[in-house]
């Protein structure tokens, strides 16, 4: 029961479609996850074999102990009136935050799941048949996740399992194929990047047999290198993004130690658009646009160390397993949010593989 | 075992609640400022109804009745993306656009070529619905 709904929160959620909600998307997913988290965590509270503190890294339940901390400090003392739910758009305030980490805790000590060869593949084709009639704005495919580049993150964090799943090189080809063709067909540029650090990786790994250690720092710079492309793309879609991070950086700048409280980056970014006078002030912006930027709008550097403090329990862990499948998705997921606002399905699948990280070896 | 059931059950109580309020207060939202940048696809319903207003003589035969058929557009001048839909048999029609547009809203087609008001404009800057958009076609005896 317990894998089951992993798998419903991994690979199904992103088929929840309700007439219900700001957007029709995303809000019935929240709300889904939500429940399907809760349900996890009793299941797992019942099963008390598996409830032991000895089983997480000191690392992880400091850092987690941290954060919980700091939502609580900004419950009490920066508390608006999005703190805890978020805004009506994304729902991802502290009480989602609190869900992901539990969902994080207890996805970790769940064994991994086993499935058919067939199900990822089966999950990516129907995926496809919807990027294909669903569209959104203009001409960019938005499937059933509501957004041409949260869709293009969900591909680059499905894909991976057909490859790693199936030994037919024929599968392999065509899970890269298709997953490329449904980016292709939901116009991410960042979506391009992901899958091209992802290939990145398998060649520096398969064909020049680097140590995976090596692979992905070399990966882990490409994507650093990546975040320059907005600054060279000056007139067209990346114009905003800089923009975006500008106001971003500002607002984070003005609470650098503890943020602006988990749940308030819209206020925060708001504020510091009026100082800026730039375009962005014509549209109403809720997310930095990229992840870092985000936890440390709202975490400041203590929030944006506990982030980064995860990240670099699961490389090394996934590193030491030689976890291949994990860093080639963790590599993707990370590309894709620094260039995009993360969805519900983006955060279900980041929190999942950095849980990966928190249990010891 | 049993404290541990009571503990579960004050979990899921709690976890009703909170779900609830954020349901709640989801179902009660107010977007004053339009949709985010990036942010999930969110929708805007139109709906209305269109009739026939026949131009009689003497005062003889129908004067009005519902316009079954009619073709109506919503045109987004902002993203040049245009949605369609025809009039059911009592003379109504819905179309559900995207949020975040300046729409031009038309009927065409028929049996009248004449429709008052010629167009509606109808700005759907936060997700929601505008009924009422109606038009009248004129048909000559």
């Amino acid at each position: 029961m317990t894998s089951y709904l992993v798998i419903f929160l991994l690979f199904l959620l992103q088929f929840v479609y309700l007439p219900f909600g700001t957007s029709h998307f995303e809000i019935p997913k929240v709300y889904s996850a939500e429940l399907a988290i809760f349900v996890l965590f009793l299941l797992v509270l019942f099963d008390q074999e598996r409830i032991s503190y000895h089983r997480f890294r000191t690392a992880s339940l400091v850092s987690s102990s941290l954060l919980f901390a700091l939502t609580i400090l900004d419950l009490i003392f920066l508390r608006t009136n999005i703190s805890f739910f978020g805004n009506h758009f994304r729902l991802q305030g502290i009480f989602l935050l609190w869900m992901l980490l539990l969902f994080s805790f207890t996805s970790s000590l769940l064994p991994p799941f086993k499935m058919s060869r067939w199900f990822f593949l089966i999950i990516l084709c129907i995926q496809c048949f919807f990027a294909f009639i669903i569209g959104g704005e203009g001409t960019r495919a938005i499937g059933t996740i509501g957004e041409p580049n949260a869709l293009a993150a969900d591909i680059v964090f499905l894909w991976p399992f057909i490859y790693f799943y199936n030994h037919n090189k024929l599968y392999k080809v065509g899970s890269i194929l298709l997953a490329v063709l449904i980016i292709l067909l939901s116009q991410s540029r960042s979506g391009i990047i992901a899958i091209c650090i992802q290939l990145a990786f398998f060649f520096l790994t398969y064909k020049l047999h680097m140590s995976l250690k090596k692979s992905t720092m070399i990966c882990l710079i490409l994507m650093v290198f990546s975040l320059l492309l907005p600054f060279f793309d000056q007139k067209g879609f990346y114009e905003n993004r800089t923009q975006v991070w500008q106001s971003a950086l500002m607002a984070g700048v003005t609470h650098p130690i503890l943020g602006n409280g988990f749940g308030n980056i819209q206020y925060a970014l708001q504020a510091s658009e009026k100082q800026f006078h730039n375009n962005l002030g014509l549209s109403m912006i809720d997310s930095s646009h990229n992840i870092f930027l985000d936890w440390f709008v709202q975490g400041g550097i203590v929030g944006l160390t506990v982030f980064l403090s995860f990240l670099y329990q699961a490389f090394t862990i996934f590193i030491q397993k030689k976890e291949t499948p994990y860093l080639v998705i963790l590599l993707g997921l990370l590309v894709s949010l620094s260039f995009n606002p993360a969805s519900i399905i983006a955060l279900i699948a980041l929190f999942w593989i950095l849980g990966k990280g928190m249990v010891k070896m | 075992m049993r404290r541990k059931n009571i503990a579960v059950l004050c979990l899921t109580l709690l976890f009703a609640v909170v779900l609830g309020t954020q349901i709640a207060a989801t179902a009660n939202a107010e977007t004053e400022n339009g949709q985010p940048l990036t942010s999930p696809v969110t929708y805007f319903t139109i709906s209305g109804n269109v009739r026939y207003q026949f131009l009689r003589i003497f005062g003889l035969g129908k004067k009005e009745q519902p316009a079954e058929g009619v073709n109506v557009t919503a045109v987004d001048k902002f993203h040049h993306v245009s949605y369609e839909t025809q009039t059911d048999s009592n003379g109504n029609y819905t179309i559900t656009t995207q949020v975040g547009g300046l729409f031009i809203v038309s009927p065409s087609g028929g049996e009248s070529t004449f429709y008052t008001p010629p167009f509606a404009v109808v700005h759907a800057n936060h997700p929601g619905q505008r009924t009422n958009v109606n038009f009248k076609g004129f048909v000559l005896p």
